[in-house]
């Protein structure tokens, strides 16, 4: 066994300037792949992919100066913030009177911290240690449950809501609706820009469908902003040109060594086949072949691996592991092949023409 | 030498490389092509498509577009060198840049705006007068700053509703989320004397030694698997160096041997530039190849020529450590 492996090494020695061309043949000809997908990779496809989105917001453009408003349409919106479903509004009279910002939170709170409950009627939560017991709204007291600062989940953008004074009373259920027709009763533009404001959670695709039907038919003069090109991979690219351009490389790369290595081949196949007829084992031959030629496939490997080449994000790094494998694969299996032969003689003819 | 499975490997490889090759040659072309500051009007996305009036005659906004059921679009058109462009934006993905917003004192184009044709209009200014009215704008919807994708060029003064519009400018402009109805624009487009403008064609050599920016250079550097091209080669005649040493000692010459070791491979070469041009054909259709004809012809010429060049210094190169290498020393080994 060892002995096998030492004559693998050997091999590697005697060889050594066949077998530095291979690697470095492999190294190269991967990078050269790699780089010119990666560039092209980077150049479209990234621009188009955005961070995944957890909540989805939207961009209210009023297509009227004046809004109606009518409470039947408020108690029909107002099943989408059960759950999932969050709209946020800083009230000015609590700011001011309380001196730290005072959030209305209309729907699921939990969206914007885990520590707020999702239930019916109204809760007031204030980051620990508040330094608040009981906050009085509409000539109501309330008490002030403690929340941790840790635990809100937020979207960039709002970074007003860590701020460790923020205070957050959160309306569910027939509490909200009548909150917001209480408000909209005053000024009917802040129903228009509460469900402007919302966000849904974007794994809940049928709420976000629900919501976006539910504002443009119901609720004039409301509309959201569209975008032509939502973020994500353009499939159609990537299968018709970069497929096909990394498919090509690594086939001209695979091609290519298989000519280079060709000779080489030829001349381990009868050496080998000549170890066998005086009575080596062929597992032995074999292994010791092996280790000639996986260290070729290993080195490269490990030197792409090392100049982090190998990017498994996306389809490149696999292509170019999958070509070497190819390489690795079809060239031990021809050798095996080669020496389970019946006739051997087969192998000691010169080169085949 | 006859052609054999070896030589025909090497023709594969070549015709490979001539792929790679030309996926890189039209992806610098199309970056130079994309340089070009008519490649995307008003900032719209990759998908737009300019058209250009063809006829005297002019068309209305109702032939071209119905309201009810085109959406999914955006429709910009102006007349050459008018201040004025009109808008028809049903998905409102222009409404409120760089612009604030607010509930009962700004508005954008509405459905009811393209139905009435309202001369309602968004101009371009930094010093908002909120009193401004014109001939095409009787109702300021609000301002927007100079910076606006309206005013990408610099010249639009006034933004204003397309259907308000007596007919459709000389420059139609179409940006689409919804392929179908786009396409049907540009039918109606089409049938009303409209021509579909294509982007100035850079020819192949002028944007490979025109590029300027680090991916391009990347693009150019992936050429050198020309020289790929060139070790395999070597490495394919080096392997064959037994036969080569017999027939230099039986009498050939390098003049004699280069005929007959070149001739097959020229002639495969050029059979193999038949796939390459049909895999050129299905990359058009995608619209990721924009090369022409004669740049295609032209790249493929000079494929052929540099590879076989590659392959004839590859065995020159062989041949001479033959010649120089004492008589028959690797044919008896």
């Amino acid at each position: 066994m060892f002995a096998n492996l030492l004559f693998g090494l050997r091999d590697i020695w005697k060889h050594k300037i066949f077998f530095g061309v291979c690697t470095v043949f492999l190294v190269v000809f991967s990078i050269v792949a790699v780089m010119v997908s990666i560039t092209i990779y980077n150049d479209y496809v990234m621009p188009r992919l955005m961070e995944p989105k957890t909540i989805e917001t939207f961009e209210p453009v009023y297509t009227r100066y004046d809004l109606p408003y009518d409470r039947v349409t408020l108690e029909n919106i107002s099943g989408i913030y059960h759950k999932n479903a969050v709209s946020l509004r800083q009230s000015q009279s609590l700011t001011g009177l309380y001196g730290r910002p005072v959030y209305l939170v209309f729907g699921d709170g939990s969206i914007i911290n885990s520590g707020i409950a999702n239930q019916e009627g109204i809760a007031v939560y204030a980051y620990e240690p508040s330094g608040l017991n009981y906050i009085e709204i509409l000539g109501v007291e309330h008490q002030v449950k403690p929340i941790s600062l840790s635990d809100t989940c937020l979207v960039t953008g709002y970074g007003l809501l860590s701020s460790p004074d923020c205070v957050f009373v959160v309306y569910q259920g027939e509490a909200m609706v009548e909150i917001i027709h209480y408000m909209a009763g005053n000024n009917p533009y802040i129903f228009h820009e509460i469900i402007g404001d919302t966000w849904v959670l974007a794994e809940d695709h049928k709420r976000i469908e629900d919501f976006t039907d539910f504002v443009l038919t119901n609720v004039e003069g409301l509309a959201f902003k569209g975008y032509f090109y939502k973020g994500g991979l353009d499939s159609s690219f990537l299968f018709s040109y970069l497929l096909p351009l990394t498919l090509s490389l690594s086939m001209t790369g695979i091609m290519s060594f298989l000519v280079i290595f060709q000779g080489m081949l030829q001349k381990m196949q009868r050496d080998l086949t000549i170890h066998l007829q005086s009575g080596a084992r062929f597992s032995d031959v074999l292994l010791r072949f092996y280790v000639f030629y996986g260290a070729i496939i290993g080195i490269t490997l490990a030197a792409l691996y090392i100049i982090r080449l190998l990017d498994f994000r996306t389809f490149i790094g696999p292509v170019i592991c999958t070509s070497l494998f190819i390489i690795a694969a079809s060239i031990a299996i021809y050798i095996a092949r080669a020496l389970k032969r019946t006739n051997l003689f087969e192998n000691l003819r010169g080169d085949m023409v | 030498m006859i052609s054999n499975n070896r030589q025909l490997l090497i023709n594969f490889i070549s015709t490979l490389i001539s792929i790679s090759a030309i996926m890189m040659l039209s992806y610098i072309q199309g970056k130079a092509m994309a340089r070009d500051p008519n490649a995307f009007p008003f900032y719209m996305g990759p998908n737009n498509v300019i058209m250009k009036r063809n006829t005297e005659q002019r068309v209305i906004f109702e032939d071209i577009i119905d309201v009810d059921k085109d959406t999914g679009v955006l429709v910009i058109s102006r007349d050459e060198d008018s201040e004025v462009i009109g808008v028809y934006d049903p998905e409102m993905v222009r409404a409120f840049e760089n612009t604030y917003s607010g509930a009962g004192f700004t508005r954008y184009f509405s459905y009811d705006d393209y139905v009435n044709k309202t001369k309602a209009g968004i101009l371009v200014s930094n010093a908002c007068d909120w009193e401004y009215t014109s001939e095409n704008i009787s109702e300021l919807l609000y301002c927007t700053d100079i910076n606006s994708s309206f005013n990408y060029d610099g010249r639009t003064k006034e933004v204003v509703n397309l259907a308000s519009l007596e007919t459709l400018g000389d420059y139609v402009y179409l940006d689409y989320g919804d392929r179908q109805v786009a396409d049907r624009i540009i039918k109606r487009l089409q049938d009303s004397g409209y021509r579909r403008q294509t982007l100035g064609y850079i020819g192949l050599l002028k944007s490979l030694f025109g590029s300027k920016e680090f991916a391009d250079g990347v693009m150019t550097g992936g050429l050198v698997i020309y020289a790929f091209f060139g070790v395999a080669s070597f490495w394919h005649f080096y392997n064959d160096r037994k036969k080569i040493s017999i027939h230099f000692l039986h009498g050939g010459n390098l003049k004699k041997m280069t005929g007959k070791i070149m001739s097959p491979f020229v002639g495969l070469s050029v059979l193999g530039t038949i796939p390459v041009l049909l895999f050129s054909f299905w990359q058009r259709k995608t619209l990721y190849m924009t090369i022409n004809n004669t740049s295609l012809l032209m790249f493929l010429a000079t494929h052929v020529l540099i590879t076989s060049l590659m392959y004839f210094l590859a065995f020159y190169s062989v041949f001479t450590m033959i010649r120089k290498s004492e008589r028959g020393d690797s044919y008896v080994r």
